[in-house]
C-alpha cells in the first residue's frame, strides 16, 4: 500500500552512526542560539529569529552528506553563515511579497564589504566563540558543587575580591583560588572538546 | 613539605589541580595559596593557557538566556536526531525478497517506513497501553500497515466494539487543506455505501478527531503484492479465482460510479481463511460525473499499471480499471509485468507505445481463456476492451476450473455431468482430479465458446474472423503443485526495487500520435501438446507425462495452429555496426569485451546480471541496451577493487539499464573521490538514456576526463553520500542532463576556470548541488584578457530543485576576484522550483574567505489555478517551498508528482526534444 518516494535522502539516511548524532547534537546545541542571535541583531523578533533558526537548521540537515561536520575549518562556519543570510534574505522577500530585487545591488553591497571588514561575519565567528564558551561552562557546572562553581565565577568573571569572596561563600581564601584553578582547567578541556567535536 | 614559606613545586599544583595531592598537602598548599602571589598566578598558568581567563571572563560576562522558542527549537531538533539515530541503529530492514540490497536499504525507504507514521503520530491521542501506537477515540491503534492514497493506515482495536479493524487517517500536511478533507470523506462515504464482499467495507467515518479518518475492516491476510513477492506468480485457477473476486467487487463499485483509479496487487487483498479477494484503497477513487479529471498535470496511479488514457490525461471512465486489471493479471500469471521501464517515464512511454509479451510466450501453458481476456483488457483503445467489469465476471465464470473453488460453486450441474461421463472415459492413468480439469475446462469453454466469439471478437475488428475460428481452445492448464516452479531470478529479484521505482508518480506529456492499434498477438494461441502441464521438478507426483497427451487431441471445437515456442538464445547478443551479423554470448563481459567498435551489445533477458571483473575498452566504441521490453540490472560487483566497472577511451552509449554497484565503500583516493565509478570515460563521448544507476556509497556513478559531451535524457542518479556524474570538461563540452532524477551531486571540475564549456539542466528534478571546482593553483589570467574571455555557459532551465542551499557550488583554490570569477560564468535560467543561487567559495583555510552569494533568476512558473482538490496554484507551490518542509515534498509522493508534473505542464515539454541534440550535432566536436 506504500508508495515511497525514492529520492529522497532521508534524516536517517543521513546521520550514519550514533557518533554522528552527538556530533549533530551537538552542532544544534552550538550553533541554534549562535543564528537566532545574528537574527536578533539584525533586526528580527524573537519569533521570527526562531523561524530562521529552524530554516537553517533544516537546510543544514539536508545536506549532511556533504560534510562531516568539521568545525574547525572555517569553511564550514562561513558556509553556514551563508545559509543563514541567505535564508534572512528569503525571509524579507517572501514577507513582503516583493519581487526579487535584481542581483545588481545585493552583489554590489556584498563586493564593497571585504571580508575583512564584513560586520556579519565578524559578530558570527564572535557568536561562535561565545556560544562554545557557554556550552563549557554549563556542562563544567553540572559537574562540580555550586559553590565550587561560585567561587570561581565570582573570581574570575566577576572580578571580585578573592577574599570577599571567601567570605561571602563561607569558605577559605586558599579554598578560593583551587576553586578558580580546578575550574579553568576543566573549562579549558571543555572548550577544546566542543571546538572539536 | 613546607607550607607557609616555600613555594610548593609545580608538580604539587599540578596534582592540587587534578586532585590527586593528598588531603593534607591539599590543605597546606591552599592556605600557602592565600598568601603567595606567585603561586597564585603560577597555579592559573598551569590551570589554563595564557589569556584563557580573559577569554573566559570576556565571553561569560555577558551570556543571556534563550528565549522560550529558542529553547523549544533545540529540544525538537536534539529529540529528531536522537530518534532518527536510534530508529536506524535498531530498526530492521523490512524483508525484501530478493533484490540488489544496496538499493533496498537505502533507496526503498524502508527506514522511510519506519517513520512512515511520525507525521501522523504527533496527531494521536496518548494511550497508556504498551503495544499502542497511539489512541484515535475510541480506536487503539497498535500496529502502521502502511501508507497509501491520502492517508496512513493503521490496524486498531475498537475498543466500544471489542472488535479489530483497520483506520486510515488523512496526512496531515493534507488535512489542513479543506479541499483534501473533503475528498477524503467523500472517498469514505462512496465505499461505505457499496457494502460488497469484494471491497474492503467501511464502517465508520470520523471528523471527530485531530485528523479525518475512517474505520474500515481488518481483513486478516496479505495483499497480492506480497504474495506476487513470495511466489512469483500464481496458478492459473488462483488468478481466475482472484480475477472473479475483483472483477465483481469492481463491478459494484462501477454500478455506483465510483472509479477506482488505483487497481494493483497491492491493493487487492487477500483473506486469509476464505481466500476472498477485496478490492481496498479507493483512495484516489473518484465518484464519476464528481468534475472535471486531474489538472496541473497531476496523474494518480501508479505508473506500471495506468491505461494509456489516464496517462494522456484524457476523459478515463471505467474501463481505466479494467486496463489496470490487465496488468494485474498479466502480472500474477507470468510474473513479470507487461509494460516496464528502468524509469517511471520510460514505463509510461512503454505503456504508450510497446506491445507486451503475450502471456502465453512467457508462460507456455498458461489457460488460453485467461490468455484471451488478458489481451482484450490490455487493449490499448479503450473500446477494444471488455465493455465492462459485469461482462468481465461472466466471462470469468465460464473458465472457472475446479480446483480452485471453494464452496461457491456456480458451475451449471449439467456441466459437471457431462464431464464426469467423459472423464471416466478418457486416459485412466491420470489421476481422477488431474484428467477431470482438462475436461470440465474444455466441456465448458466447448458451452461458452460461442459466447466468447461474440464477445471478444466483436470488440476486437482488427481480428480477421478466420483467425477467430482457428483459434485453438485448449484445455485450461494448472500447475499440479503448489510452489512455483519459477526460475528466482527473474521475478522477484527486481521486482521489489522495480516496483518502488514505478510507484513514484511522475508526469509526462506523451506523444499521443502513436497509438495506434495494437494487434495483441496472444489470438493466435498455442495448443500445448500436453493437456496438463509437468511440473518441474517432478516431484512424483502421478501427473501426465509433459508433451504428449492424448486427451485433448479430440478437441471438436477448433483445427490445431500449432506454433513452436520461442526458442530461449544466449542472453547476449552482439550486434556488429556495419553487417549487422550477431553473435551470441553467455556471459556479458564476454559480449563486451568481444564486441567490435560500433557494435551494439543487446541484453535479452531481465534479472540480474553481474560482472565481476572490470571492464577496459581501447578504441572500441560501444551501445550496451535492453531489448525491446527487458529490464536488466546489471551488477557490479568488484569487490576490493578501485577500477570503474567500465573504464573506455571511447564513445559509449548505455540504454534502458539499471546499474548498480555492491560492495562496501572503498578507501577515499588521494584525489578525493574519483574511485570505484561504474563509469569510467576520458576524451569521448557518453550518452545514457533511460537508465537508473546506484553508485557503489561514496564513490561516483561516472568519471568522464576531458570530456566532450556526457548526456543523459530520463536516468536516475543516485549516489549515496558521493558524487553522481564528476565532469571534466574538455574546451566546449557539453554536459546535458535532461528529464533525470538526480540525487547525488554533480561535480564539475576544470583544470582552469574560466573555462568554455557548456552545462544544460532541464526539467530534472535535483536535490542535490552543481559544484564546479577549479584545481589549478593559477588563475589563466591571458584568458580573462582576451576580447572573448572563454565562459562556462550554464543553462538551468524548468528543474524542480530540492536543495534548500545553493545549486551552483564554485570553489575556488585561490582569491580570485568574485567580479572576475562571476565573469566566467554566463548563466541563464528559467522556470525552475527555486531561485538558484551561487555560491562562491575560497577553498583555503584563509581567514579571508570571500564567501559570497549572488542571486541568480528566479522565476516563479505561472500555473495555471484549478479548482481540483490538492492541485497546484502558484501561490501554494510557494508556500510548499517557502515553508522549507521538505518533507512534504519528498514524503509525499502526490505532493513529489504534483509539483514535477506541474513543472512539465506548464512547459507542455514534448517528450523528445531534439533541439538539445541538435546543438549538440551542430556544435561540433572541440577544438
Amino acid at each position: 500500500m506504500s508508495a515511497h518516494v525514492t529520492t529522497r535522502l532521508s534524516l536517517l539516511l543521513r546521520i550514519r552512526d550514533s557518533a554522528n548524532a552527538e556530533a549533530w547534537t551537538r552542532f544544534v546545541q552550538i550553533y541554534a542560539p549562535v543564528i537566532h542571535r545574528f537574527g536578533i541583531r539584525r533586526g528580527l523578533q524573537d519569533a521570527d529569529a526562531a523561524d530562521l533558526t529552524q530554516d537553517v537548521l533544516r537546510a543544514v540537515s539536508h545536506s549532511i552528506e556533504k560534510f562531516e561536520y568539521d568545525p574547525e575549518t572555517g569553511k564550514f562556519r562561513c558556509w553556514l553563515l551563508t545559509i543563514a543570510r541567505y535564508t534572512l534574505c528569503r525571509m524579507h522577500q517572501l514577507r513582503s511579497r516583493q519581487p526579487t530585487a535584481s542581483g545588481d545591488s545585493a552583489v554590489q553591497k556584498i563586493l564593497e564589504a571585504s571580508p575583512a571588514h564584513d560586520p556579519d561575519l565578524i559578530s558570527w565567528d564572535n557568536e561562535y566563540t561565545r556560544r562554545t564558551f557557554e556550552l563549557a561552562a554549563e556542562h563544567v557546572r553540572s559537574q562540580v558543587e555550586e559553590v565550587t562553581w561560585l567561587a570561581f565565577s565570582k573570581t574570575a568573571i566577576e572580578q571580585q575580591d578573592p577574599a570577599r569572596v571567601a567570605d561571602e561563600l563561607g569558605i577559605k581564601v586558599g579554598t578560593v583560588y583551587v576553586s578558580k584553578s580546578r575550574v579553568l582547567a576543566r573549562l579549558q578541556k571543555a572548550v577544546s572538546e566542543i571546538e572539536r567535536i | 613539605m613546607n607550607n607557609q614559606q616555600k613555594c610548593p613545586p609545580t608538580e604539587h599544583l599540578q596534582a592540587l589541580i587534578a586532585g590527586t595531592l593528598a588531603v593534607d598537602d591539599e590543605t597546606a598548599v591552599a592556605a600557602h595559596l592565600a598568601n603567595c602571589d606567585a603561586c597564585q598566578s603560577q597555579i592559573e598558568k598551569i590551570a589554563a593557557p595564557a589569556g584563557f581567563q580573559a577569554d573566559v571572563a570576556h565571553w561569560l560576562s555577558d551570556s543571556t538566556d534563550h528565549s522560550d522558542l529558542l529553547s523549544k527549537i533545540i529540544a525538537n531538533a536534539e529529540a529528531d536526531i536522537h530518534e532518527s539515530s536510534r530508529e536506524l541503529t535498531m530498526g530492521q530492514p523490512t524483508v525484501s525478497v530478493t533484490g540488489n540490497s544496496l538499493e533496498d536499504s537505502v533507496l526503498s525507504g524502508d527506514s522511510c517506513q519506519k517513520r512512515g507514521y511520525a507525521d501522523v503520530e504527533k496527531w494521536l491521542e496518548v494511550d497508556d497501553h504498551p503495544a499502542a501506537v497511539g489512541r484515535l477515540g475510541q480506536f487503539r491503534l497498535t500496529e502502521f500497515i502502511g501508507r497509501g492514497g491520502m492517508g496512513t493506515v493503521f490496524k486498531a482495536d475498537d475498543l466500544k466494539l471489542q472488535r479489530e479493524v483497520a483506520v486510515k487517517i488523512l496526512s496531515p500536511e493534507l488535512a489542513a487543506n479543506d479541499e483534501a478533507c473533503e475528498r477524503f470523506l467523500r472517498e469514505a462515504r462512496a465505499i461505505a455505501a457499496l457494502n460488497h464482499d469484494n471491497i474492503v467495507t467501511i464502517h465508520a467515518v470520523g471528523e471527530d478527531a485531530a485528523l479525518p479518518y475512517f474505520v474500515m475492516e481488518y481483513v486478516h491476510g496479505h495483499s497480492l503484492q506480497e504474495h506476487l513477492d513470495r511466489r512469483g506468480q500464481l496458478r492459473d485457477s488462483e488468478t481466475i479465482r482472484i480475477a472473479r473476486h475483483v472483477a465483481k467487487g469492481l463491478a459494484a463499485a462501477h454500478a455506483k460510479g465510483i472509479i477506482h483509479r488505483d487497481i494493483k496487487p497491492a491493493n487487492i487483498l487477500i483473506q486469509k481463511d476464505s481466500k476472498r479477494a477485496k478490492l481496498t484503497d479507493f483512495g484516489l477513487a473518484r465518484a464519476g460525473g464528481d468534475g472535471s479529471l486531474t489538472s496541473a498535470g497531476m496523474l494518480v496511479g501508479t505508473p506500471a499499471f495506468l491505461s494509456p488514457e489516464a496517462l494522456e490525461e484524457k476523459e478515463i471512465d471505467e474501463r481505466s480499471d479494467l486496463f489496470s486489471l490487465g496488468v494485474t493479471f498479466y502480472r500474477a500469471v507470468t510474473g513479470k509485468l507487461p509494460f516496464e521501464g528502468p524509469t517511471p517515464f520510460a514505463t509510461m512511454q512503454r505503456v504508450a507505445k510497446t506491445e507486451f509479451t503475450p502471456p502465453h510466450e512467457l508462460v507456455p501453458d498458461v489457460s488460453a481463456e485467461l490468455c484471451d481476456i488478458i489481451n482484450s483488457l490490455l487493449q490499448r483503445d479503450p473500446n477494444q476492451r471488455i465493455e465492462s467489469a459485469d461482462k468481465l465476471v461472466g466471462w470469468l465464470k465460464c473458465i472457472r476450473s475446479e480446483a480452485a473453488e471453494h464452496a461457491d460453486q456456480e458451475l451449471p450441474v449439467i456441466l459437471v455431468e457431462t464431464s464426469s461421463q467423459i472423464a471416466g472415459d478418457v486416459v485412466a492413468k491420470h489421476s481422477q482430479a488431474d484428467a477431470r480439469r482438462p475436461l470440465i475446462a474444455l466441456a465448458s469453454l466447448f458451452v461458452c465458446s460461442l459466447l466468447v466469439y461474440v464477445i471478444f471478437f466483436r470488440d476486437s475488428p482488427s481480428t480477421s474472423k478466420e483467425q477467430g475460428i482457428e483459434t485453438a481452445q485448449n484445455a485450461s492448464s494448472t500447475h499440479n503443485i503448489d510452489s512455483p516452479s519459477v526460475p528466482e531470478e527473474v521475478p522477484a529479484d527486481s521486482e521489489p526495487t522495480r516496483m518502488a521505482a514505478t510507484e513514484r508518480l511522475l508526469i509526462a506529456e506523451i506523444n499521443t500520435q502513436d497509438f495506434g492499434n495494437r494487434k495483441s498477438k496472444g489470438l493466435e494461441v498455442d495448443l500445448p501438446d500436453g493437456g496438463v502441464r509437468e511440473p518441474t521438478p517432478p516431484v512424483g507426483t502421478a501427473g501426465p507425462i509433459a508433451g504428449v497427451s492424448s486427451a485433448t487431441k479430440a478437441s471438436p471445437v477448433s483445427t490445431i495452429t500449432p506454433k513452436p515456442i520461442a526458442v530461449t538464445s544466449k542472453p547476449y547478443v552482439v550486434i556488429a555496426e556495419d553487417n549487422g551479423s550477431q553473435s551470441e554470448f553467455d556471459s556479458l563481459r564476454d559480449a563486451i569485451l568481444a564486441a567490435s567498435s560500433g557494435s551494439t551489445v543487446e541484453i535479452q533477458e531481465s534479472g540480474r546480471h553481474t560482472i565481476r571483473r572490470p571492464i577496459s575498452l581501447h578504441n572500441i566504441a560501444l551501445t550496451v541496451a535492453a531489448k525491446e521490453g527487458v529490464l536488466p540490472t546489471i551488477v557490479a560487483d568488484l569487490e576490493d577493487s578501485e577500477e570503474p566497472l567500465i573504464r573506455t577511451d571511447s564513445d559509449l552509449s548505455l540504454r534502458g539499464l539499471v546499474v548498480a554497484a555492491e560492495g562496501d565503500e572503498l578507501e577515499e583516493d588521494v584525489d578525493g573521490a574519483q574511485v570505484g565509478a561504474l563509469i569510467h570515460v576520458r576524451e569521448a563521448m557518453l550518452k545514457c538514456s533511460e537508465c537508473r544507476f546506484t553508485a557503489r556509497e561514496g564513490s561516483p556513478i561516472a568519471v568522464l576526463e576531458n570530456s566532450r559531451s556526457a548526456t543523459w535524457i530520463d536516468c536516475e542518479l543516485y549516489s549515496v553520500h558521493g558524487v553522481a556524474i564528476h565532469w571534466q570538461p574538455a574546451t566546449d563540452g557539453y554536459l546535458v542532463v535532461e528529464q533525470c532524477v538526480v540525487v547525488s551531486r554533480i561535480f564539475v571540475s576544470s583544470p582552469r576556470l574560466p573555462h568554455s564549456a557548456n552545462v544544460i539542466l532541464t526539467t530534472n528534478a535535483i536535490a542535490n548541488d552543481f559544484t564546479f571546482e577549479n584545481r589549478d593553483e593559477v588563475i589563466d589570467q591571458s584568458n580573462l584578457a582576451g576580447n572573448k574571455p572563454p565562459r562556462m555557459r550554464l543553462t538551468v532551465d524548468r528543474n524542480l530543485i530540492l536543495s534548500n542551499d545553493s545549486l551552483i557550488n564554485i570553489e575556488v583554490d585561490e582569491a580570485i576576484p568574485v567580479a572576475e570569477l562571476a565573469a566566467g560564468f554566463q548563466w541563464q535560467g528559467n522556470g525552475n522550483t527555486l531561485p538558484v543561487t551561487f555560491l562562491f567559495q575560497n577553498a583555503t583555510d584563509d581567514e579571508e574567505n570571500s564567501n559570497l552569494e549572488i542571486e541568480g533568476l528566479s522565476d516563479w512558473i505561472k500555473l495555471p489555478s484549478v479548482s481540483e482538490v490538492g492541485s497546484i496554484t502558484a501561490e501554494s507551490l510557494e508556500s510548499l517551498v517557502t515553508e522549507s518542509d521538505y518533507d512534504v515534498l519528498l514524503n509525499t509522493p502526490q505532493a513529489f508528482s504534483r509539483i514535477v508534473g506541474a513543472l512539465i505542464k506548464a512547459r507542455r515539454l514534448p517528450v523528445a526534444d531534439l533541439s538539445v541534440e541538435q546543438t549538440l550535432v551542430n556544435a561540433g566536436p572541440g577544438n
